[in-house]
């Protein structure tokens, strides 16, 4: 009865395709067209420009506080571009380009960070959930979702996405542990933006990664440039095409950072300094993808220009949607979520109601 | 048809800010989303750009106020797009009406009216206060324990510590003065100026042109009126022989490897004085009239008066006493380059307890500083430069730095300053000293 060391298989990946400098490892480059290539240079764009619009809409007081996530433009538009209509995504509250690419109303974004039950009504056809904000709940509603297209038998991959803070939470472990069990197609996406509101990633866990706990649950991590466009596409489709086979999860590590603060409630120079800002600045997502286009002629500056006007014109074009839209309907706070509601919802929604009434006889007597 | 644009809330929660700094002007044409003003919340510091494109008919906040969330910034005088502020207002409260435990400013008003908390013990309990306050009363040397609180449970509360300082007892409430001191460089609300009537009409002996004095300059202009007003100033001059303090810098300098911070004379300008300081103690107080108490501080945190785009202001180096002559270098040329953008943090220009100007940088020899109130003494540097002086009855050129200590004569003697000059100078003239301290 010896003591003996055990030869597990497993190892961890690192991928990166572009660099920097927007230089291309064309051994590892998908085959995407010009066409494809402008429309996810687009949605990156479109991120950040309605990222920049809020920040400054909130300081003006026109939405409540959100999470802002310039810097993570290519993480979201990477791993949402291999996903299929009729594939779910429980998404994180930090990926509005994400939402946007899959049929997500602009001013839904505005609408729900202004707390507006309008916001959070998925579109029809759209296989999504609404955001959730308590932190790490989410990724374990992605297993169940998976385990119930395996039990069905459809072709169907259902996609989360968190922070590196979430994998803190005992609920994300347990969705890992289920979907790694059940050989779910779940894919699970941890964007590591560095930081967990002012918790460093170094605090968040002694793991060297984070890609790596997926080998505890009997499945592959992969740590990918988080600010790579091309690198997310590449790892999220295969991520994907492997759950459709029927082969399980995955765990994908974003490498990026939270260019600016955790939410607007807080102030990052207070937790980090301006030189590792800077550091990452230069590895833009937007800047390296713009060489790249350029160096493979699918876009000239003339044409990037254009882009962004016309990016600038829709998010315009959404805030003005936004600003007309609602009368706050207190009562559309049960409405969006279930088909039918639960017996105990139901009852909350009479109390509620009933409440209403009574302030509004109360307001009229006044 | 005029709008008015108010303080939003800018945090989860936060219920007012104090104005930084005001950056425009009655008057000014400004485009949507061009930045307004800079205010400080009890999270952060933000930049407040403008809602719409309009001209400001009227600005009712300056720098220095607090402002609570709600009131009105600045009015614009548009025929424009007004902004959809009401809507925003209503669905957050009614959504705060289901969801929500009543938020922090609920919890402040009914603050006002809850029994005064039981009197305190003997035993120093932790005081609750947030760290905004915590801060201001540090600097300010408040201790919060002295303070009976008027928030739920003894909390400290902003208006409570606004008595305190506007001198009122730490237990009765009285009514909040408009303005109040403010510490380390960064005061900004307006002293009762001397009535020295209106100008004449200078227009009787040629043209003139009339500029609006920017914010920053009003800034400055407060903070000297009050120190000169305030502080009895006082100036001592000396030369320090720095011959082999200038060796052994260009020493390190050749040799220094990568990543090694070049160094300049003031890192240690400033171990000197802190040197110096901890035998002269009185340097790095604050004379406090009302109490009639000399405060004295412990910890070491030295403003360096810096010239930027925008005009002086004064980033403080803290924990001196924690830094080796090598952090200080990297901390100097940091501040350098923020200087050069004139990016500094209100935190930054706080909590001060001794001033440096260098303006010997750029020339001259003998200055008369002004004390950044409430300190009580400042160190100018003139230009070093080699000067004939005699040694041993020959005349020889030897490397000389200028040093002019203004003092405040409350508190500090002609004596005291030769002698903490004279301390100062001892480090600076054989460095090798510094190697003595601990
Ligand atoms: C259960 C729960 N705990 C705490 C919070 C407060 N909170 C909001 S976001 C956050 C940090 C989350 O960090 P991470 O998962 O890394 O995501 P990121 O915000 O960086 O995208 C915390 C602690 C919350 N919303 N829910």
């Amino acid at each position: 009865m010896p003591r003996r060391k055990l030869k597990l298989q497993h190892e961890v990946e690192e991928l990166s395709i572009l660099d920097v400098d927007g230089q291309v490892d064309t051994a590892l480059e998908p085959a995407l067209n010009h066409d494809e290539l402008l429309r996810i240079y687009r949605a990156m764009v479109l991120t950040r420009e309605l990222d920049d619009r809020m920040l400054k809409m909130q300081r003006q007081g026109r939405i409540g506080t959100f999470a802002p996530c310039r810097g993570q433009e290519a993480t979201q538009i990477g791993y949402i571009y291999p996903m299929q209509k009729e594939d779910w995504v429980v998404p994180s509250y930090r990926a509005p380009g994400a939402q946007i690419w899959r049929g997500w109303h602009l001013e839904q974004i505005l609408l729900f960070w202004n707390g507006y039950e309008e916001g959070a009504r998925t579109p029809e056809g759209v296989n999504d959930l609404p955001v959730a904000i308590p932190v790490g709940s989410h990724p374990i509603l992605a297993a169940g979702i998976g385990m119930g297209m395996k039990l069905q038998g459809t072709k169907q991959v259902v996609l989360t996405a968190f922070g590196d803070g979430s994998t803190s939470e005992g609920d994300v472990l347990e969705a890992f542990n289920f979907a790694g069990v059940y050989q779910a197609p779940v894919v699970f996406v941890c964007e590591n933006n560095q930081y967990a509101i002012s918790l460093p990633r170094a605090k968040q866990t002694r793991a060297e990664t984070i890609a790596q706990k997926a080998l505890a649950f009997g499945y592959d991590g992969i740590k990918v440039d988080g600010n790579d466009v091309l690198a997310m596409i590449v790892v999220t489709t295969e991520a994907v095409n492997k759950a459709r086979r029927g082969d399980g999860p995955t765990l994908i590590e974003a490498f990026t950072y939270r260019m600016q603060m955790h939410t607007t409630a807080d102030d990052p120079k207070k937790y980090r300094s301006d030189e590792e800002v800077k550091e990452w600045e230069k590895k833009c997502p937007l800047l390296r993808f713009e060489k790249y286009l350029i160096n493979k002629k699918a876009a000239d500056e003339k044409l990037l220009q254009e882009i962004h006007q016309d990016v600038i014109d829709e998010v315009q074009a959404g805030l003005e949607r936004f600003e007309k839209c609602c009368v706050p309907q207190p009562d559309k706070l049960f409405d969006y979520t279930y088909a039918q509601l639960t017996p105990e919802l139901q009852a909350q929604k009479e109390e509620f109601l009933a409440i209403l009434a009574q302030r509004d006889s109360r307001n009229r007597k006044h | 048809m005029s709008t008015d644009f108010k303080l939003p809330d800018l945090g989860e929660g936060i219920h007012e800010a104090q104005v930084i700094q005001v950056l425009i002007k009655e008057g000014d044409r400004v485009a949507s989303d061009q930045p307004l003003m800079e205010v400080e919340t009890d999270k952060a510091a933000v930049e407040i750009p403008s809602p719409q494109a309009g001209v400001i008919q009227k600005v009712h906040v300056a720098a220095g106020q607090t402002v609570n969330v709600g009131a009105a910034l600045v009015t614009f005088a548009d025929n424009g797009r007004s902004v959809a502020t009401a809507p925003v207002a209503a669905a957050v409260a009614q959504t705060a009406v289901i969801a929500q435990p009543p938020p922090p400013v609920a919890e402040a008003r009914t603050a006002v009216a809850a029994p005064m908390p039981p009197a305190r013990t003997g035993q120093p309990a932790k005081v609750a206060a947030s760290p905004a306050i915590r801060r201001q009363a540090r600097e300010n040397n408040i201790d919060l324990q002295s303070i009976n609180g008027s928030g739920p449970g003894g909390r400290v509360t902003h208006e409570d510590l606004e008595r305190v300082l506007a001198g009122g007892s730490a237990a009765t409430p009285a009514s909040v003065p408009a303005s109040r001191p403010e510490s380390g460089g960064a005061a900004s609300t307006s002293l009762p100026l001397p009535d020295v009537g209106e100008l004449p009409d200078f227009t009787k002996w040629g043209k003139v042109r009339r500029e609006p004095i920017p914010q920053i300059r009003k800034t400055i202009a407060n903070q000297m009126v009050r120190s000169e007003a305030v502080n009895v100033h006082v100036m001592h001059h000396d030369l320090a022989d720095i011959e082999m303090l200038e060796q052994l810098r260009k020493d390190h300098n050749a040799r220094k490897t990568e990543g090694d911070p070049k160094l300049t004379l003031l890192p240690f300008i400033i171990k000197a004085i802190f040197a110096a300081m901890k035998r002269y103690p009185k340097f790095n107080c604050s004379f406090d009239h009302l109490q009639n108490e000399i405060v004295y501080k412990e910890y070491f945190n030295f403003g360096i008066a810096v010239d930027t785009p925008r005009g002086l202001v004064v980033p403080v180096i803290r924990d001196i006493d924690r830094k080796s002559i090598r952090d200080l270098a990297r901390e100097l040329t940091a501040l350098g380059e923020k200087a050069r953008k004139a990016s500094f943090t209100i935190d930054e220009l706080r909590g001060g307890s001794f001033t440096i100007t260098n303006i010997g940088s750029l020339g001259g020899i003998v200055s008369t500083p002004i004390i950044n109130y409430p300190e009580v003494a400042i160190l100018g540097l003139g230009k070093a430069d080699y000067k004939a002086v005699v040694r041993e009855g020959k005349v020889v050129a030897r490397y000389m730095l200028p040093l002019n200590l203004s003092f405040d004569h409350r508190v500090i003697d002609g004596a005291d300053a030769a002698r903490f000059t004279g301390e100062i100078m001892g480090y600076l003239e054989v460095p090798g000293r510094l190697l003595l301290e601990d």
